[in-house]
């Protein structure tokens, strides 16, 4: 019995109709649809069962309190080219550097309306004729431009949560801090065992004749169940995937320049975008607040 | 039974569509409005467009930041800019590969050798010099704004240009230059008394 | 085949296996090497000279990389290549077998604690 259920529901939300009294129906069904959609996007609420004041350990709330997530949001930049920076000791340290182009706040996720507390961050700037309209509305209603890329960043709880249109600039990371790094690494197409596992091939010589690069055995016969075990590492599509790095230092963060400097090579190419958030291992930094809003 | 005209005429008014919109009743349930009907008689209305906002970008950084970072890193690393001259491209009087150069190291005994090859990328440009220790062919390459090294100095010039920018032919025993250590003992007793008399 | 540098009979060495380490010897490491070729000490074989001989042909033992033609890479970012590999015997419990060495050594040594080695050489760069 969908259909009575749902007319009621209209109903009994007050402005819908009068928003669409002269409408030309041409999808009747929509108003007979039982989904989601039918009752104005609004979501039934869900009662707890339990009412036991500790957190079950299987719980999705227990596991969102165990989950490693940062106090602070993370940001996102684009890779620049690699260079050194000397210590005062002498010793050379090969770093990347890091630009935070645009970067600003586009949207809170909140632990209410979401189910968890996040950031929704963007870089750059992208042609609004490039961008669909919906995705449009969205940077409207948070009274930001369109942005190049967007992601989200999770944070512990509510205080890491920045208004829409907060710029983060270079400032929100500290000099000798440690990141957590992510960014999609350089595809290496279709590759072979020997470059994708790091196997050893067959020897060059020896009698050996057009098997110097193959994988070699996939498993026993008899033995194994004369089957090829899920799992085995073969030739396929290496790199294009994510990669992270954790516990980097930041060596250097120049403002102006919206520049980080971090220690090391970093995945993807030059001009790659590249996620950066307070490592999970120690404890965030404390930074005096640097952010600007950008009141629209 | 449909044979007469004005049969057919009372057809095709059926199905042209009103001019003016008609209120559908609120209290009718929508869904059971019969389709014909719905298509006929109820017309929306032209909506105005709602003209998406588009805010304007904020300012950005400057493009290329490797260039400041340069700039920047070489004030400290080398303030009076000493050492850029002398590797310069534009410098006339500038190092060449073929040179024979003494680097004189902070910690360590100082370096020299024939240069064999400049590589210059900004903070990290480097150079490659090579020479004999106890007969055995020794190359180091130095990074030209390390602060480990002290001073550089050019020794010998190459008589005459090199005409190729990396001499690594010079490592084949035919044109191996050897030991510089005689060039470099003529050039201290000439030019530097003051270091020969610290050591 | 790597040359020996010391005086304690050996010329030329074979690597049989490097110890402690997964990758290829660097300065400093400890190998297992196998003497191919003795140094060949002239006409007078006094019983001197030939004391001073301590190894022969065949034998198995250990020695200390002191040069590499594989560049090696400072902290400072400077690089360091030879023209051929060397190393220096040593005994078991890391003292050299010859007395004096006769050519360059690399500097690495100094931090990877062979000052024995280094105090024998000519030269260290």
């Amino acid at each position: 019995m969908p259909p009575k259920i749902s007319i009621w529901r209209h109903l009994k939300i007050g402005s819908f109709f009068d928003f669409i009294s002269p409408i030309k129906i041409n999808n009747a069904s929509q108003f007979s649809s039982s989904s989601r959609a039918a009752f104005g996007g609004v979501k039934m609420k869900r009662v707890s069962s339990s009412t036991s004041p500790t957190l079950l350990a299987a719980s999705k709330a227990a596991a969102l309190e165990r989950r490693r997530v940062p106090q602070r949001v993370g940001t996102l930049a684009v890779k620049k080219e690699m260079t050194a920076v000397y210590l005062p000791n002498g010793q050379r340290i090969p770093c990347t550097i890091l630009q935070l182009d645009r970067v600003q706040v586009v949207a809170p996720k909140t632990k209410k309306e979401h189910g968890y507390w996040a950031c929704q961050v963007g870089l750059g700037w992208k042609a609004p004729k490039n961008i669909t309209k919906p995705m449009l509305g969205h940077y409207e209603k948070f009274g930001v431009a369109p942005k190049k890329t967007i992601k989200e960043f999770r944070v512990k709880d509510e205080n890491g949560i920045l208004a829409p249109g907060t710029i983060i600039n270079a400032d929100h990371f500290v000099e000798g801090q440690y990141v957590d790094i992510w960014a999609t690494c350089k595809g290496k197409g279709f590759a072979g065992g020997m470059k994708r596992h790091g196997w050893a091939g067959q020897p060059a010589s020896h009698g050996n004749s057009l098997t110097h690069r193959a994988m070699g055995s996939a498993g026993q016969s008899q033995g194994g169940g004369s089957r090829v075990y899920p799992g085995k590492r073969m030739a396929g599509r290496m790199g294009g995937h994510s990669k992270t790095i954790q516990h980097r230092q930041v060596l250097k963060v120049d403002q102006e320049l919206g520049v980080v400097l971090i220690n090391g090579p970093i995945p993807g190419p030059k001009g790659g975008i590249v996620s950066i958030q307070d490592t999970i291992h120690r404890p965030s930094p404390v930074v005096p607040e640097p952010h600007i809003v950008v009141s629209m | 039974m449909m044979s007469g005209p004005s049969s057919l005429r009372s057809m095709a008014s059926c199905w042209t569509s009103l001019t003016q919109s008609l209120k559908v009743p609120t209290l009718l349930k929508p869904t059971l409005l019969p389709t014909t009907f719905t298509r006929n008689f109820i017309v929306a209305p032209k909506r105005e467009k709602r003209r998406i906002k588009i805010h304007p970008p904020i300012k950005g950084p400057p493009k290329n930041p490797l260039q400041a970072l340069t700039t920047q890193a070489l004030q400290t690393l080398d303030p009076n800019g000493t050492r850029q001259k002398m590797f310069s491209r534009h410098n006339k009087d500038s190092i060449r590969p073929g040179d024979i150069v003494q680097v004189r190291r902070r910690n360590g005994d100082p370096f020299s050798g024939v240069l064999l090859n400049i590589r210059r990328r900004g903070v990290d440009s480097a150079f490659l010099l090579r020479d004999h220790l106890t007969r055995v062919g020794v190359e180091m390459w130095f990074k030209l704004y390390s602060p480990a090294i002290e001073d550089i100095d050019l020794v010998q010039r190459k008589a005459k240009r090199a005409r190729r920018a990396k001499l690594y032919y010079m490592r084949q025993p035919k044109h191996d230059f050897g030991s510089v250590a005689n060039v470099v003992k003529e050039y201290t007793r000439r030019v530097r008394p003051t270091q020969r008399q610290r050591k | 085949m790597l040359t020996c540098i010391d005086n304690s009979g050996a010329a030329l060495v074979e690597c049989a296996q490097v110890l402690k380490r997964k990758k290829p010897a660097g300065i400093g490491d400890k190998i297992v090497v196998v003497i191919q070729k003795q140094r060949s000490l002239g006409h007078d074989l006094s019983a001197a000279a030939q004391a001073a001989v301590k190894v022969r042909r065949g034998d198995v033992c250990h020695a200390v990389v002191v040069r590499t033609k594989k560049k090696y890479r400072r902290p400072d970012g400077s690089y360091i290549r030879f023209d051929d590999n060397a190393c220096v015997l040593v005994n078991k419990s890391g003292d050299p077998l010859g007395t004096r060495l006769n050519s360059v050594v690399g500097e690495e040594l100094r931090r990877k604690k062979w000052s024995k080695i280094l105090s024998l050489a000519p030269m260290n760069v």
